[in-house]
């Protein structure tokens, strides 16, 4: 299985593990662009979580529905261990490589 | 606008997603939707769930999942379970699906049957091509007292006048109707009457079918005759005799220019051949001329250009009229009628030579469709008051499914499938039913005209309308009742339908169906009475024991008088006569006034001419004076006989003697001789008018033989005998003279026949639906004559109970019916001059047969469930 994250789906799979319980494609759409001041559609954060499941970093359940959706129940997505070690490896990668950062580079910024 | 989300949106949506997904897709959108619509507004939110749509779609949303379809609403999967259950339900009550299949068939096919007859009716001549440009001018005259006439024919001369002299008028033909025409080829000869002399142009204006020669050239050379097929192969065994010789009147060799396919019944000419006008020879004795401009005696078409407008032809012929004779009021004013209306728009025209044209009554198309709409009223009531009945049964069921979680929606969709599906069905049934029965029974009722495909496709394609709409409407009613019923209530008890109402749904259906019973009853015995008594009626002469026998006047001539001598040496023959018109067909007019009147007096009246015996022979009474006698030398040539009528009409206080002018004398005036008893010469949708009669100054067609009664077989061939003794080799046509009269009233007779099998129609279908009521009503109420029953009651009571209400029903049905039967009686009545007075005891006559039909029809069913021992009814719970 191809292990790799994109940028937008390590950005998806994080919103994921912030709104646990509430995590439904249009709440994580809805915060992407409100703490992220980021334009994205509900298609491409559901087609994100889609291929997230695929990979085998997320899982779904059928949620509560609520009358201003028709009816229609949520789907809610959950973090699975791989999804968390393949978070945690990135952002383990990230620090790492942050640390290595010369002082010196940012200084005349 | 309601702020709710596009729903083409959502549809197209869940078309294409059909997975797992879906909802939590489609209610993602929804719940954005409304997000937008704060922040955005109603258009811009739309037009992002329209674009978020477009963008879902991708390689998750497209994935079918085959458990994902038995989920979601599919419209194929709720149709087969309505048809499975509907077929399951109509199974299980075989006997009414049974009456409700034939009753609802029987009356689909009758309604295809009228459809046929109508749609035939109303295509006349609609198979020319040009139809829209062809018009045939009549002439509608004016008579001295001020009324007008109408004949379908014109003067001689018009055609020639006028053609070329108006630029819309493109072609113009005349036709002379040729009456008794001999026609010889080797050994076989027959008398034909079906024929016309025509100018060459009437091939290229009405255009018939030719099966060989050409149409435009056919009838351009004297001596040339078109015929039909049907009259090639009679005469020369060949069905393309061009070329061949046909011999005229033993005279005229005539050469076949043409043969003509089968001429269609759709068409108002009705003839099998025709003889180019050049050979048209004005009989001896006429004193009119091709030239004439006032001798209505012949048929003109006319084509004219595309858009000319008719109207304004008809303004110029007017004109054309007017200039004839500029200094007196014009009498003669032309009609100009489109070719597609002659068939059912010449009602109270006439034809001045009675040639064999068809003319149609618009009355009988109307009546037909009147009875249509009545046999379908009938046939879908019935459908739905036993629909109705039946659906009190499945209240519980009804009640199960609502628990179950039916909608009302889904309970309504189901009982409309049970009646479509019956009455699709009934309509293939039909279909197939009219298509085996159509020649049998259209040569029964004595129409003309054959199936057509096309003509069977588009009707069809109309009953199929009526049928399914027929299907809904009848099942509307009990889907909302059982829709609406309470469910706790249906399923706890049986469902009344407040029972003490006489004027619940099905009473009223039942109530309509015995009115329109009683009123087609009605229309049976009166219509049947009339024909009856046009038939029996006495018209001033006797009509049994005479042979009308028909031939060429030539033939006549020479050899009447011993033909005629011949005959009355012999015992059984009373008297011998001829005349110019037959019995039974119009007369034409002369012009008369009294020998002290001015030229301005001159009336109009009917003439006949008759020879020595005529009266005598017919049978007619006279009342003063004497008949012609060869005694009297001067009776050839300066004598007339009048009847009642003309004498009143002239006003001639003392007739004998008298002195009247005709147009047909030039010479001086006749002598009143005798006077005649009013006789109905012609058919009692006329009255009599003022007659005269003169002694033949022109070769007369028609010999009357009255016979002693008795033996007619031997009598007739005592006839040919000495017929073939005077005139070896001349075939001899004759006919019964009371035969002949009768067909008179054809139409009539039909239209009664028509009226006679639809109400026995009628009166099947409505006791059909009564049983069915009435054996619904017997199950359901069998519980009821146990319990009365064993509380005393006795057979009669339960069986006055039950049937009383449908004798009450009965009644009001007859109230309701009898003004409106009255008032279409009365209404065909007028056709006739002469009629029987409705009888007002004929309405409560017709009740009580409707009665005594339906009583027998239900008094089986109800004694079988009153005689029944009540222990049994009562004991099976």
């Amino acid at each position: 299985m191809k292990i790799g994250l994109g940028e937008f789906e390590e950005i998806v799979l994080l919103m994921v593990a912030i709104h646990h319980d509430e995590a439904y494609g249009l709440a994580i759409t809805n915060s992407i662009k409100e703490k992220l001041n980021r334009n994205v559609t509900l298609s491409s954060v559901h087609t994100a979580l889609y291929r997230l499941e695929e990979k085998g970093f997320l899982e779904s359940e059928i949620g509560g529905a609520t009358s201003i959706r028709g009816g229609r129940s949520k789907r809610i997505f959950k973090i699975t261990s791989l999804g968390k070690q393949v978070m945690e490896a990135s952002h383990q990668s990230r620090n790492m490589l942050w640390g290595m950062i010369p002082k010196v580079t940012f200084e005349n910024l | 606008m309601k702020n709710s989300p596009p729903k083409l949106a959502q549809r197209f949506f869940s078309w294409y997603c059909r997975n797992q997904l879906h909802d939590s897709i489609l209610g993602d959108l929804d719940e954005q939707f409304y997000q937008n619509i704060n922040k955005h507004g109603i258009i811009l939110a739309k037009l992002i769930y329209w674009m978020g749509v477009f963008l879902f779609l991708n390689r998750f949303t497209l994935k079918r999942d085959p458990y994902f379809n038995s989920m979601s609403y599919k419209p194929t999967t709720m149709i087969k379970t309505n048809l499975i259950i509907s077929f399951r339900f109509l199974s299980k009550n075989k006997w009414f699906t049974l009456i409700n299949v034939f009753g609802l068939t029987l009356g689909f096919v009758s309604i295809l049957f009228i459809l046929l007859f109508v749609h035939q009716e109303r295509s006349f001549d609609r198979f020319h091509q040009n139809v829209e440009n062809v018009y045939r001018i009549n002439i509608s005259y004016k008579d001295n007292s001020g009324n007008f006439t109408t004949l379908v024919n014109t003067p001689p001369a018009m055609a020639i006048e006028v053609s070329g002299k108006y630029p819309e008028l493109k072609k113009i033909s005349r036709m002379r109707y040729a009456m008794n025409c001999l026609f010889k080829k080797g050994e076989v000869s027959f008398y034909e009457d079906h024929g016309y002399y025509a100018d060459s142009l009437f091939l290229e204006i009405l255009q018939f079918d030719f099966s060989s020669g050409d149409p435009e050239t056919a009838l351009d050379e004297p001596n040339s005759i078109v015929i039909t097929e049907e009259l090639a192969i009679k005469y020369f065994k060949d069905s393309s005799p061009l070329g061949a010789t046909l011999m005229f009147n033993n005279s005229i060799p005539l050469k076949v220019t043409g043969v003509l396919s089968e001429i269609p019944t759709k068409s108002h000419l009705n003839f099998n051949f025709l003889i180019s006008f050049q050979n048209y020879v004005i009989p001896e004795g006429y004193r009119a001329d091709l030239t004439s401009q006032s001798w209505l005696g012949f048929l003109t078409y006319v084509e004219l250009e595309p858009d000319a407008d008719p109207k304004l032809f008809e303004d110029k012929l007017t004109q054309y009229f007017d200039d004839l004779d500029p200094n007196n009021e014009p009498w003669m004013l032309p009609i100009v009628q489109n070719l597609s209306d002659i068939y059912l728009g010449s009602i109270g025209m006439s034809d001045d030579l009675s040639s064999h044209i068809r003319s149609g009554n618009p009355f009988t198309s109307k009546v037909l469709l009147l009875v249509a709409v009545l046999i379908l009223i009938i046939a879908g009531f019935n459908f739905a008051n036993l629909t109705n009945a039946l659906s009190i049964n499945r209240s519980k069921s009804t009640g199960i499914r609502k628990v179950m979680g039916a909608s009302k929606k889904g309970i309504i969709t189901q009982i409309l499938t049970e009646s479509l599906m019956i009455s699709c069905f009934c309509l293939i049934l039909s279909f197939v039913i009219t298509l085996i029965l159509f020649p049998s029974i259209s040569q029964l009722i004595g129409w003309e005209f054959r199936l057509e495909f096309n003509t069977f496709f588009r009707v069809g394609a109309l009953l199929f309308i009526v049928g399914i709409l027929t299907g809904l409407l009848s099942g509307i009613y009990p889907a909302f009742t059982l829709a609406r019923l309470n469910i706790i209530k249906s399923l706890k008890e049986f469902v009344k339908t407040n029972p003490g109402n006489p004027f619940q749904f099905k009473n009223i259906l039942v109530l309509l169906q015995f009115a329109i019973s009683i009123g087609f009853i009605s229309a049976t015995i009166v219509m049947t009475q009339q024909i009856n008594y046009l038939i029996n009626k006495d018209k001033g002469f006797s009509a049994e024991n005479v042979v009308v026998i028909k031939m060429l006047p030539e033939d006549i001539s020479s050899h009447y008088d011993v033909f005629k001598e011949q005959l009355t040496k012999n015992t059984s023959v009373i008297g011998v006569s001829r005349s110019e018109r037959s019995m039974g067909e119009p007369l034409p007019f002369s012009i008369i006034k009294r020998a002290e009147d001015s030229d301005e007096d001159y009336k109009r009246i009917f003439f006949n001419t008759v020879d020595y015996d005529y009266f005598k022979t017919m049978g007619i009474p006279i009342s003063e004076g004497r008949s012609f006698s060869s005694e009297y030398a001067d009776d050839s040539t300066r004598s007339i006989i009048i009847n009642e009528r003309a004498k009143e009409f002239l006003g001639l206080e003392d007739p004998i003697g008298h002195q009247l002018y005709s147009n047909f004398d030039t010479d001086g005036p006749r002598t009143v001789i005798g006077v005649v008893e009013d006789f109905n010469y012609t058919s009692l949708h006329e009255e009599i008018g003022p007659t005269v009669m003169f002694f033949p100054f022109i070769d007369l067609e028609y010999v009357y033989v009255r016979l002693t009664p008795g033996s007619l077989t031997k009598q007739i061939d005592m006839l040919e005998e000495t017929w073939f003794q005077v005139s070896p080799g001349v075939p001899l046509a004759w006919k019964f003279l009371d035969n002949n009269m009768n067909q008179l009233y054809q139409s009539e007779k039909r239209l009664s026949l028509t009226i006679q099998v639809f109400s026995i129609l009628t009166i099947l279908l409505a006791c059909l639906g009564l049983y069915g009521i009435v054996a619904f009503m017997v199950n359901n109420k069998i519980k009821e004559f146990g319990i009365r029953k064993v509380l005393g009651a006795s057979v009669q009571s339960l069986y006055i109970l039950f049937v009383g209400k449908y004798i009450y029903l009965m009644l009001i049905a007859m109230v309701i019916i009898t003004p409106l039967t009255h008032y279409f009686l009365s209404d065909w009545m007028e056709n006739f001059a002469y009629h029987i007075h409705i009888n007002w005891f004929i309405y409560p006559l017709a009740t009580i047969t409707m009665i005594i039909i339906s009583l027998i029809t239900i008094t089986l069913r109800i004694l079988q469930a009153i005689n029944v021992n009540p222990t049994r009814l009562l004991s099976d719970e």
